[in-house]
């Protein structure tokens, strides 16, 4: 590379970096262009505050378009065959972009039911009611059921639906209303507030906050706001790298497999939250007494029972301390389903705590994306595949925990609540019928490994892409305005945080694609 | 600019929101492909009701009836609107 060049590159990297909403600016010649002169590759590390508050994004219009896409599934044609009482239509799988088979979405909607059944409630408020999942199975139960939807056709279908049952449905009230509009509601009104598989059409983390807060106002001390379905933002890179594997030909590069995951991450349009959100939540609102992490039951390994969780917040007077067991440790005492298995036949103990047990329902694409980020970007998916499967796992899958405690009389609660990257979960077991057992239904967790108190840290922002795309527009106008001379075209990347070598200099090799020469 | 040109950059727009800059054919499928979303449907759905009249309502709706520009070109000479 000549003088000449070296200089432009300094000057486009000067140009950049003196731009507002830019922290730091990395220019190379652009390796794709190679036989080309003046065609560059700049790697940005964007302010994102600044991005956020240039192009600053229309909640109001998200909502709506959420509403939309609801509404528009249910004008699908095929979609009227639906029976009556089960309206799947739109609920597809991310890996085959098929409707997920029937038996995986009832086993779905009745471990939900089943768990919202427990909490005993009389007089339900259910956002985002959609076709009637839960509202058709639950409303029987209670005296009170108020269901509301934003999508008009989807309340109109639902209403359609309720008029062909046998059942009557006085108990029951429809409303098209936004999941933050508690308008016309009491404090402390409901026994229970349920929203399942809603919050990831939220827009954003202070939207959320603001429905959480209403939510536990609307319910009474000693009720509980049902959060169902809740996909987790920690696992977020594993199943964007388990869709794309399971997605890509044998034939495809490592290279662009990588950067599928990457593109699937940023451009992800739904809100996906941290366990650590709730938790923190615990810290601004004095009446959430108790948070509850659940992982989701099932025998179906899909995408819910992988990636999602259920959260359960009780209403009281300030945060309950909780029981405080002494933990064993599943990675240090080298536990298996056996093992513990043994212990709980043996001692018969009244309670067992267990931290930090991995999870077969993800280990394998936990394992599988660390893998790939050490991998030759050239080797191909066929490759990365057969070295994948001669791996050995030693997870346990949540539900085997479930059953195993069920065939020897105990009650095992599994959380997600230390949020921990790898997926793992903490297991408590009890016996439901010694005395003094209820207060092992409040047990201290272990807290978040990474615990903040920003909501927008613990959650990711959907629709940032497309903010993004406008600041590199903006940037892009900026170059070809101040440095029409100098550059011939220049590619512009923004990147979340430079790769470094071992000695803290930027890893040039690194850096995502397109690939990079060496300056 | 004709409407099925408006929409092919409509759609390159869209795409480039994804980092998207691959090119595309008239049968390229875009929605079923998974390389545009269902929130992308929605804002290509208002685009061709606003051009071209089309009542979603009406005909009913379906990812396949949008998901190529030749699917379009199909749905918009159903609904009787000249290019």
């Amino acid at each position: 590379m000549g003088d000449k060049e070296e200089d432009v590159i300094q000057f486009l990297q000067a140009l950049l970096e003196a731009q507002a909403g830019v922290r730091k600016a990395i220019v190379v010649r652009s390796v794709e262009e190679a036989q080309r002169e003046n065609v560059f590759a700049a790697y940005i590390l964007p302010d994102e505050e600044y991005i956020d508050r240039t192009f600053p994004e229309d909640e109001v219009r998200r909502v709506k378009k959420w509403s939309k896409v609801f509404d528009l599934t249910q004008l699908r044609q095929e979609s009227g065959a639906s029976q009556a009482e089960f309206n799947i239509a739109g609920w597809n799988s991310s890996y085959t972009r098929q409707p997920i088979p029937p038996q995986e979405m009832h086993e779905w909607v009745d471990r939900t039911v089943q768990s919202i059944v427990e909490l005993q409630p009389r007089n339900v408020l259910e956002i985002g009611c959609g076709t009637g999942l839960l509202l058709l199975r639950l409303a029987g139960r209670c005296s009170r059921y108020v269901g509301t939807d934003i999508a008009p056709v989807v309340l109109k279908k639902l209403r359609e639906q309720m008029s062909a049952l046998p059942t009557g449905w006085d108990n029951v009230t429809l409303l098209e209303r936004p999941a933050e509009n508690f308008e016309g509601f009491g404090g402390g009104e409901f026994d229970a507030v349920v929203m399942n598989s809603v919050v990831k059409y939220f827009p954003n983390a202070a939207y959320l906050t603001r429905v959480m807060e209403g939510a536990l106002r609307a319910v009474r001390p000693g009720g509980a706001v049902f959060v169902g379905d809740v996909r987790n933002l920690w696992l977020l890179w594993p199943y964007a790298f388990s869709i794309e594997f399971f997605q890509a030909p044998a034939a495809m590069s490592l290279a662009d497999l990588l950067e599928r995951i990457h593109r699937r991450v940023v451009c992800e349009d739904q809100l996906v939250v941290s366990p650590a959100f709730f938790v923190a939540l615990q810290e601004r609102l004095p009446e959430l007494a108790r948070v509850e992490i659940r992982l989701k039951q099932g025998q179906y390994s899909n995408e819910m029972t992988r990636f999602r969780f259920d959260a359960v917040l009780r209403r009281g007077d300030g945060k309950e301390a909780g029981f405080a067991p002494r933990w064993m440790d599943w990675e240090k005492q080298e536990l298996t389903l056996d093992s513990i298995s043994a212990m709980l036949q043996k001692d018969k103990p009244e309670r067992l705590a267990i931290r930090g047990i991995r999870n077969a329902r993800v280990e394998k694409d936990v394992s599988g994306l660390a893998a790939l980020k050490k991998a030759s970007p050239s080797s191909s998916v066929g490759q990365f595949k057969e070295m994948l499967d001669s791996m050995e796992f030693r997870g346990i899958d949540p539900q085997a925990i479930w059953s195993m405690a069920g065939s020897l009389g105990y009650r095992v609660d599994l959380s997600w609540k230390a949020a921990r990257a790898d997926g793992s979960f903490d297991a408590f077991f009890w016996r439901p019928g010694v005395s003094g057992a209820s207060k092992y239904r409040c047990v201290a967790w272990p807290d978040p490994v990474v615990a903040s108190q920003a909501p927008g840290r613990n959650t990711n922002a959907p629709g940032s892409a497309g903010r993004r795309e406008k600041f590199i527009e903006q940037l892009s106008s900026y170059i070809q305005q101040s440095a029409q001379k100098e550059v011939g075209s220049i590619n512009l990347i923004l990147v979340d945080e430079f790769p470094v070598t071992a000695d803290g200099r930027v890893d040039l090799k690194a850096l995502p694609v397109p690939a990079v020469v060496a300056r | 600019m004709d409407r099925i040109a408006e929409v092919c950059q409509f759609l390159k727009t869209l795409l480039a929101g994804r980092g998207d800059r691959q090119p595309f054919t008239d049968s390229t499928s875009l929605f079923l492909s998974g390389r545009l979303s269902s929130v992308d449907a929605v804002e290509l759905v208002v685009l061709l009701e606003e051009l071209c009249g089309i009542d979603f309502a009406e005909t009913g709706f379906d990812q396949s009836m949008i998901d190529s520009i030749d699917a379009i070109q199909l749905l918009i000479s159903e609904a009787g609107v000249p290019r």
